[in-house]
């Protein structure tokens, strides 16, 4: 069963239209990287996805679930979007970690707030915090951060920042870990890094949404590729599909600077 | 200064019902009231820039991570606020100190009449301006203080950008 099913989303803003009826799915473990140029719509349906944005019509359904109906006013209470939000992790082009929080109390942040609301967190409070403290250990460790755990935000460089932010999501253990494009604000060695990271989480069969300009990294870390342009889904299919032999005109320019160089 | 004339004299002279009485206490009450008004006025405005100044990405990535908006706001954005508004905040309390000052105005003995009352002689000494001088010292000794306090506070939130 697919773990993410997108129906006919459309999104306008005043009288733009940026989203104009994009439907995917999703199976578990699956990366999908979604490229295109600029102003195409990736971000803001990721933004959709997480909740920040409403999209005007259409349906998101995660794990057999529906998340979001337009035709459902049910389905849009605000008091239930935040619980719906846990579905998504998302990991934001420039990081937005919390600058008054150690990188480790960033990642354990909203798993604390979130236990307060356990039956049973006043009786187990100091178990439950420890159990917190050190998953989120676990993570910075995964992360390649274990010596960086009492550092602040801006003791650390982009690249250790976006993969506090990685720990950061994971530690809510989404179903669905959103990028939108992770490196864009990372120099090209940062960028490595982060993009080692990734590629680990992928090797564990994290289920990902990735909004990346990093053509040969979409390539090779994603098992279904979304080309988009203009707020249309215009082709997907597998890496090879799309980069080797695209079948619309326009991916075929968008990606000939990349196959050319 | 003209809101500590209104709010003195427009409830006796136009509505013609004093409030504040004649004496040193209502004077005393109609300078605190004016200068909570204002004062308010001005700290709103800072609070509400400083609250702007956080950027969105922080309320959204708070967000994204399942947090309600008090959370939010508490766990995440206040400290920031505070961060940014202890500047301009510093100032305007070092303005409202010598500020004071206006409030003889309408005859509160404040600082700087005290002051003159000593060089006028009315307490014995009288032609010097040493009284006045000292007034000087105070004001500038009250807002040292508060300059060094703020300061601190200032340095304590230096930990994070």
């Amino acid at each position: 069963m697919a773990i993410l099913e997108v129906e006919h989303i459309r999104k306008s803003f005043e009288h733009t239209e940026i989203l104009k009826d994009i439907s995917f799915s999703l199976e578990k473990g699956q990366v999908v990287s979604i490229i295109g140029s600029s102003g195409s719509g990736k971000t803001t349906l990721l933004r959709c996805l997480n909740f920040l944005e409403r999209p005007d019509t259409g349906i998101i359904r995660a794990n057999g679930e529906t998340l979001f109906d337009s035709d459902n006013p049910t389905t849009q209470q605000e008091s239930e979007i935040r619980k719906k939000r846990l579905h998504f992790g998302l990991v934001f082009q420039s990081f937005h970690l919390f600058p008054q929080y150690t990188a480790l109390e960033n990642v354990m942040l909203a798993k604390q707030l979130l236990a307060k609301e356990q039956p049973d967190y006043r009786a187990r409070k100091t178990e439950i915090l420890a159990e917190i403290k050190e998953q989120a250990e676990s993570l910075l460790i995964q992360m390649g951060l274990s010596q960086r755990m009492n550092n602040y935000p801006h003791q650390l460089s982009g690249g250790q920042c976006q993969r506090v932010a990685i720990a950061r999501a994971l530690a809510l253990q989404p179903d669905i870990l959103c990028f939108d494009e992770p490196t864009s604000a990372l120099d090209p060695e940062l960028t490595g890094e982060v993009l080692k990271v990734i590629r680990e989480l992928a090797d564990q069969n994290t289920t990902m949404i990735i909004v990346t300009h990093e053509m040969a990294f979409a390539r090779d870390v994603a098992n279904h590729v979304i080309f988009m342009d203009d707020g249309h889904i215009l082709e997907q299919g597998t890496p090879t599909q799309i980069f080797e032999h695209p079948s619309e005109e326009r991916t075929r320019q968008f990606l000939s600077r990349f196959t050319q160089g | 200064m003209i809101q500590l004339l209104i709010i003195y004299y427009f409830p006796g002279l136009v509505l013609h019902n004093p409030i504040w009485g004649g004496d040193e206490t209502g004077r005393f009450l109609a300078a605190s009231v004016s200068f909570i008004l204002n004062y308010a006025c001005y700290f709103s405005e800072i609070y509400r820039g400083g609250i702007q100044g956080v950027p969105v990405g922080q309320e959204e990535a708070g967000l994204v991570l399942g947090m309600t908006k008090r959370q939010i706001f508490f766990k995440v954005t206040l400290l920031q606020m505070i961060k940014r508004i202890v500047p301009p905040m510093s100032n305007e309390i070092i303005t409202l100190v010598k500020d004071t000052s206006l409030a003889r105005i309408i005859a509160l003995q404040e600082i700087i009449w005290a002051g003159q009352a000593f060089m006028k002689g009315s307490q014995g000494i009288s032609g010097a301006i040493w009284p006045l001088f000292f007034t000087a010292i105070y004001y500038l000794i009250f807002n040292g203080i508060l300059t060094v306090l703020l300061g601190q506070l200032e340095k304590k939130l230096s930990y994070f950008e």
